[in-house]
């Protein structure tokens, strides 16, 4: 499988390749990294460093100058049978656009031609996966509708959203012949994808069905979740056992991989297509798109009624420590929305200091 | 809720555990004890001294709110509320006009910003490592071979500070050393500590904004250095209440009294 | 209501960081008088027989610092690897944030600056010559910048803090965004990307003109060449200069190509190295190893190089930062040409190419040892030690991490890193003993 650092990186380009693939989603205690990269590194980075399995690849993206290193230390250190390297523009001018184009197709090609790729052609295929994404994003967009509107728990949100991100990762065994897993022809293709968006409706409905833990005391204050990655699900349990709401959660794994639609009219330019979609998502805090971020996290707290921010900065990630102090005085000074820092490791909103501050954070809330 | 009630606030540290008892609303008695390694025990304990002095029960205790990092584990508690929230309540009930709370405790360091209520508007907490913390001055003071009692009296003597510029423990102990070494006189280098201490706390008193009146509670706040160095900085008074070491617990109290009325 | 970007209220400025000498430095700054005294004063040591490499330091920054505060050119703030040749081709004057942090912390004044970030939210865990930068710019002892451009290699504590100097200040902000892969299609986009930036600059920027850029590029190339002599000089055993001098130097290679100052300063400093390689007068007599020194160093304590070039008798004999990594640049393509610059920047791309470089400075000027100042919150050259490590190692090479922090001093603990220096002297004379048995 191809295990992707970054939610700039499409799923589509492995999925067509026929290779699982999934984000990084990790869950502790981690394997030590002691000796890799220095211990003022990021969790998520840190976490990355790890022996992989022989079948297994890896994708890094140019996201920050710690995952460059983790670049380094995986290839320096033989740690992954291939690690590649994806070059992210940081703006989304067309130049841009047409360069990350040509980046997503170098990967694919890459890929392609790797020993774990069983595809030899591909542009019809890829046509398929963009398809199969959108329709899942789609999906899991109306859920986190629910989220908002506080009829299901945003932690069981997360659940379901690192549940598809392991089923993409394990899309061969939904396949009827998994172990020929042959480069599928016109008449199974659809069989393949189709396949997978069936089993995450299962999951959808389950999860969307099954008795919702959210409380359905209305007293309870609607806040918003923001920062470059939530690490695990721990945060927002925390967050909802304190007393809260999470109406929306503005991260990498759940909202900004899925909130958006992969534009699947032009046939020709399938890569300029997801360059250009994945380039014009909800901007991560690595970006440089002027005040979008601001804007849009001031709208949808706006529009969810989100009485206040929790932002969660991994620890030692320059990029959250740098975004927050802008989304801290931007919302202050906006609409008076008051923001919690959060920083910590994996596990964070297991540890008493997380849920300390939380609890005192919606005593503030309850005392305005 | 009937004239006479009593209502307990229990505020578990991680160094120290303190009660407040009220009736009525009033301070009737408070008790501290140090954490020991259970805190239901400690807990437990507090509670039965705090009553015993008055020879009350816990059946005569109409609510009780827990505080502090052990919070969770006082059993007889029926609410439990953060240090954060607690400390502001206790904060403003000890000095009304109180606009700015500044806690030390043994392991963690809090600064909270209250409204015109007395409600807390923000705040910022400290518990990464115990840079700056009472633990931090403990080691100091052990490594200068001196009480804690006489930093107060040592910043005076002090002509000026001697240059400590880390508040890591590890770190500003071999400053220490170093500056023993040079023959730096102990009263520059303690008070040279209490800057290091305020310069920290300077930060976080920025972060969420310094609205007077200063409060300084927690067991730090009896260390008269760092009262003395955080007063020069902020060029400002520093207000420090006879019960500031029980200004969260006295918050607990507070709120548990505002909660019982309303039952 | 419009949602703006980070607007630091000056009342930010006046709670925390605002001491009387802070007060007193940034109204100095601002009062022509005083740009015209130090003119006088440079002069008067010149005259005195002052060094004459040092006063054209001195000049150039004199020089630059008259035209920012003063407002007679505009200053543009980049980041630390932009090629300032394209601030001084359009006329303006660069200011670099990150590297005046190590001014302030030479001239004891970085704590304010420190300060005042703190009461901003920035995170002691961010690096602090970033965190000194955009302090310096909120107590406004920087001058006010007309624009700011920055380069998103190396890292990313630089253009973000210099994004955040430019909300405060409210000017024009442009990002050069570096390909990773050093290919002809990175430097298109690069070479366009810069050449862009510069329209921008001449548009927005009034006052700003690409006439200069001829001139720049002629500055730069000559200021090249003296610098490679230099670096020839540095190859001798005992090494003719300070590699702590050295190591605050840097400060003009990371900000001044493209100035003329720079020039004269090489060019006065080969000399002054080849004076000393003549005269035999050099700096670490005895010298018993040399180092290759990795990253910046503590610029608020020289406490380090006392004990290791006064003590110890160990050389710096060349830093990381002072490596020529580019090619002569072409007037005649001058935008590709800072674009090859910047992809030739061996700190970018995948680290074999720092370790390529590392290797050649081992090699070249017959190093003994490597340290690698690891500057607290630095994930770009930190994130490398184990590989370097391993990598020296294999060669043979000792190498040490030393903790600390250029900027910050309450992240460093002077005496531990002491210590350590101690004991990598000790290791490389075990190993010395070990190969002459």
């Amino acid at each position: 499988m191809v295990h992707l650092a970054c939610s700039y990186i499409p799923y589509e380009i492995p999925l067509a390749a026929g290779i699982p693939a999934a984000r990084g989603v990790f869950e502790g205690p981690l394997p030590s990294t002691e000796g890799y990269l220095p211990r003022d590194f990021c969790a998520y980075a840190r976490a990355f460093v790890r022996q992989y399995k022989d079948d297994d690849v890896v994708a890094i993206a140019e996201s920050c100058d710690a995952m460059r290193r983790v670049y380094d230390v995986l290839r320096y250190w033989n740690l992954a049978r291939t690690v590649y390297f994806v070059d992210v523009p940081r703006t989304r001018d067309p130049d841009a656009i047409s360069f990350y184009a040509e980046e997503l197709e170098s990967l694919a090609s890459k890929l392609l031609n790797s020993e774990i790729s069983p595809c030899h052609e591909f542009s019809e295929r890829l046509m398929l996966a963009i398809n199969c994404m959108n329709q899942i994003r789609k999906e899991l967009s109306d859920v986190f509708d629910l989220v908002s509107e506080r009829q299901l728990s945003a932690g069981r949100g997360i659940e379901l959203v690192v549940n598809v991100n392991q089923l993409l990762a394990d899309f061969r065994s939904t396949h009827d012949a998994p172990e020929a897993v042959p480069c599928l022809t016109h008449d199974s293709e659809p069989g393949m994808f189709d396949t997978i968006i069936e089993r995450i409706r299962g999951m959808i409905s389950q999860t969307v069905s099954e008795p919702a833990p959210l409380s359905q005391d209305r007293s309870r204050i609607p806040v918003g979740v923001s920062g470059t990655c939530l690490l695990d699900s721990s945060l927002i349990e925390c967050i909802e056992n304190a007393g809260l709401d999470v109406v929306f959660i503005d991260s990498c794994l759940p909202s900004r991989t899925y909130d958006f639609v992969v534009d699947n009219k032009t046939t020709s330019r399938l890569f300029h297509a997801l360059a250009e979609a994945y380039l014009s998502k909800a901007p991560c805090p690595r970006m440089f798109q002027g005040t979008e971020r601001i804007k849009r996290l001031y709208e949808l707290a706006s529009d969810h009624g989100a009485k206040g921010l929790v932002y969660f900065a991994p620890k030692f990630c320059d990029q959250a420590y740098y975004d927050f102090i802008e989304i801290r005085q931007s919302l202050k000074a906006l609409g008076r929305l008051p923001v919690l820092l959060l920083e910590g490791q994996y596990g964070v909103g297991k540890t008493g200091q997380a849920l300390t501050r939380v609890e005192a954070f919606r005593e503030m809330l309850e005392g305005r | 809720m009937k004239p006479g009630s009593y209502v307990m606030g229990i505020d578990v540290g991680s160094s120290v555990t303190k009660g407040v008892l009220l009736l009525d609303g009033q301070i009737l008695s408070t008790f501290m004890l140090p954490t020991g390694t259970d805190l239901n025990v400690t807990a437990g304990e507090c509670i039965r001294r705090l009553l015993s002095n008055r020879e009350l029960t816990q059946k005569d205790v109409l609510y009780t709110v827990s505080t502090g990092y052990g919070r969770t584990q006082v059993e007889e508690a029926d609410r439990t509320i953060t240090e954060i929230t607690c400390h502001g309540r206790g904060a403003k009930a000890l000095v009304p006009r109180a606009g700015l709370v500044i806690d030390i405790g043994g392991q963690d360091s809090k600064v909270i910003r209250l409204d015109e209520d007395g409600m807390v508007a923000d705040f910022v907490m400290n518990d990464k490592c115990a840079a700056g913390t009472g633990r931090f001055l403990e080691v100091m003071a052990e490594r200068l071979g001196m009480s804690l009692l006489d930093f107060g009296r040592m910043w005076k003597t002090a002509r000026k500070p001697a240059n400590i510029s880390s508040t890591c423990t590890v770190f500003a102990e071999s400053e220490v050393i170093s500056l023993l070494s040079r023959g730096i006189a102990p009263d520059a280098i303690i008070r040279g500590l209490c800057d290091a201490v305020a310069d920290r706390l300077l930060g976080m008193v920025h972060r969420v904004g310094l609205v007077p009146d200063v409060v300084m509670t927690g067991g730090v706040s009896k260390n008269e250095g760092v009262r003395l160095s955080l007063e020069k900085k902020l060029s400002l008074k520093v207000v420090v209440p006879d019960a500031s070491q029980f200004a969260g617990a006295y918050g607990a109290a507070i709120i548990g009294h505002e909660l019982a009325m309303r039952q | 209501m419009a949602p703006e970007g980070v607007k630091t209220t000056k009342s930010h400025r006046e709670i925390a960081g605002e001491t009387r000498r802070i007060k007193v430095i940034r109204a100095l700054a601002r009062k022509s008088w005083v740009h015209s005294a130090a003119k006088l004063v440079i002069n008067y040591m010149e005259r005195r027989g002052g060094t004459p490499y040092q006063i054209n330091a001195i000049r150039c920054f004199a020089d630059d610092f008259k035209h920012a505060y003063l407002r007679e050119k505009p200053c543009i703030f980049t980041s630390a690897f932009v090629p300032n040749e394209l601030i001084y081709g359009l006329g303006g004057v660069p200011f670099l944030p990150e590297a005046a942090s190590g001014f302030a912390a030479s001239f004891g004044f970085a704590k304010e600056s420190l300060a005042v970030c703190e009461s901003l939210w920035y995170s002691p865990d961010l690096c602090s010559f970033h965190r000194a930068g955009v302090g310096a710019s909120v107590l406004e002892l920087a001058p006010k910048p007309a624009a700011v451009v920055v380069s998103s290699h190396l890292c990313d504590g630089g253009k973000r803090s210099l994004y955040q100097i430019s909300q405060y200040h409210d000017c024009p902000f442009y990002i050069l965004d570096v390909p990773y892969t050093n290919s002809l299609q990175s430097l298109d986009r690069l070479g366009k990307q810069i050449e862009e930036v510069a329209q921008s600059l001449e548009q927005e920027v009034p006052g700003l003109s690409k006439d200069h850029m001829d001139e720049a590029i002629a500055n730069s190339n000559a200021a090249c060449s003296h610098y490679l002599d230099l670096c020839n000089l540095r190859t001798n055993i005992p090494s003719p200069w300070r590699g702590r001098e050295a190591l605050s130097y840097v400060v003009l290679f990371l900000w001044s190509w493209g100035s003329p100052w720079l020039t004269k300063f090489y060019q006065a400093l080969a000399k002054h190295a080849g004076d000393i390689v003549q005269s035999g007068e050099y700096p670490v007599r005895n010298e018993r190893f040399r180092l290759a020194w990795l990253n910046l160093r503590p610029y608020y304590s020289p406490r380090l190089f006392d004990y290791l070039e006064d003590e110890c008798e160990v050389s710096i004999a060349f830093e990381e930062f002072s490596y020529m990594y580019w090619d002569p640049l072409d007037a005649r393509d001058p935008y590709v040409s800072l674009a090859k610059k910047i992809m030739s920047n061996p700190g970018w791309g995948p680290i074999e190419r720092r370790l390529e470089v590392i290797n050649r400075i081992v090699g070249e000027f017959s190093v003994d040892g490597v340290v690698q100042f690891a500057q607290w919150g630095c994930r770009q050259h930190n994130g490398g030690a184990s590989v370097l490590s391993d990598y020296l190692r294999k060669k043979g090479i000792p190498f040490l991490n030393l903790d600390g922090d250029g900027v910050d001093a309450r992240n460093s603990g002077e005496a531990q890193s002491l210590t350590r220096l101690g004991a990598f002297v000790e290791l490389m004379e075990s190993r010395n003993i070990r190969n002459s048995r």
